[in-house]
């Protein structure tokens, strides 16, 4: 698998959160084979699940999603390291994934995707007439 | 405008471990000096990462929030000393992955922690945590006489 997109990218429309930009961020991924699968988890903290896709086309798995504004109702914030307003990632997948059979979890900020393999297929034997 | 996250661990990695060292001890000197000594074992546990933080204030409220994905609940621990709000935790990678061939690691791992000094205005005995998608939400009530209070004035 290989990796298409690394850049943080920004965008110069405003969001609901104030006269904040959005930014949309490329999460921190971590990535593994198992026998049986592969395995891609993304920390995606303070994105809302309903606002996540997950869409496989043509061997290209996007990942984007939403994140809900962190402050509704605040006087004013006082110090600030978060800035992400939603994520965004692109993989280009290699042969052998079987593309019917894709899981996904999002659970305390971090989406696994799970892309099992197609089991290899048995040697035949070739009978000789 | 864009934001860029602080990021001093990053920076840091690559100074010499014996420098590193040496201002590690003295910060905890000033700290046990200046604080009353926080428990030593807390002063010696390295920060692996640093969680990004957002501090805000709300009308009856400070909130903390704190970026801690892939961290579960039962990592995270909370405590106030001598008005200093600490936050730990460790992240730990997850089991099945263990003995699996990586590909790609970005992600951090491993133990953290953030001290935040808080005003006395804050009700201490009244601070409140949730953890969800991520986010660890404190949130610091506020004193009575912290609040804003509307006043009359009479224009004679």
């Amino acid at each position: 698998m290989n990796n298409e997109n690394l850049t943080v990218r920004k965008m110069s429309a405003v969001n609901g959160n104030g006269d904040l930009p959005r930014t949309i961020v490329t999460p921190c991924t971590d990535m593994y084979e198992t026998p049986e699968a592969y395995v891609v988890s993304l920390d995606m903290p303070g994105a809302r699940k309903e606002t996540i896709t997950l869409t496989l086309e043509k061997g290209v798995l996007q990942v984007s999603a939403e994140v809900e504004p962190h402050h509704g109702k605040s006087i004013a914030v006082l110090y600030r390291e978060l800035g992400t307003t939603g994520y965004h990632r692109v993989f280009a997948l290699g042969e052998g994934i079987d593309r019917e059979h894709v899981d996904a979890i999002f659970e305390d900020g971090v989406l696994t995707v799970k892309l099992y393999k197609i089991p290899e297929t048995k040697p035949r034997t070739i009978s000789i007439h | 405008m864009s934001l860029i996250r602080w990021n001093t661990a990053r920076d840091l990695q690559t100074f010499p471990s014996d420098v590193m060292s040496m201002q590690r001890d003295i910060s905890r000197m000033f700290d046990s000096f200046f604080r009353g000594g926080l428990p030593e074992d807390d002063a010696l546990v390295p920060s692996e990462w640093i969680p990004a933080v957002d501090i805000a204030e709300h009308e009856n409220e400070y909130s903390v929030k704190l970026e801690l994905p892939g961290v579960s609940k039962e990592d995270v621990k909370i405590t106030m000393q001598n008005n200093v709000l600490s936050v730990r935790g460790e992240k730990k990678q997850e089991k099945e992955s263990k003995g699996s061939s990586f590909h790609r690691v970005e992600r951090s791992y491993g133990a953290f922690r953030r001290n935040f000094t808080l005003p006395s205005t804050v009700k201490s005995d009244r601070i409140d945590a949730s953890y969800a998608d991520g986010i660890l939400t404190i949130s610091l009530p506020k004193a009575e006489e912290a609040k804003p209070k509307q006043i009359e004035v009479k224009v004679k």
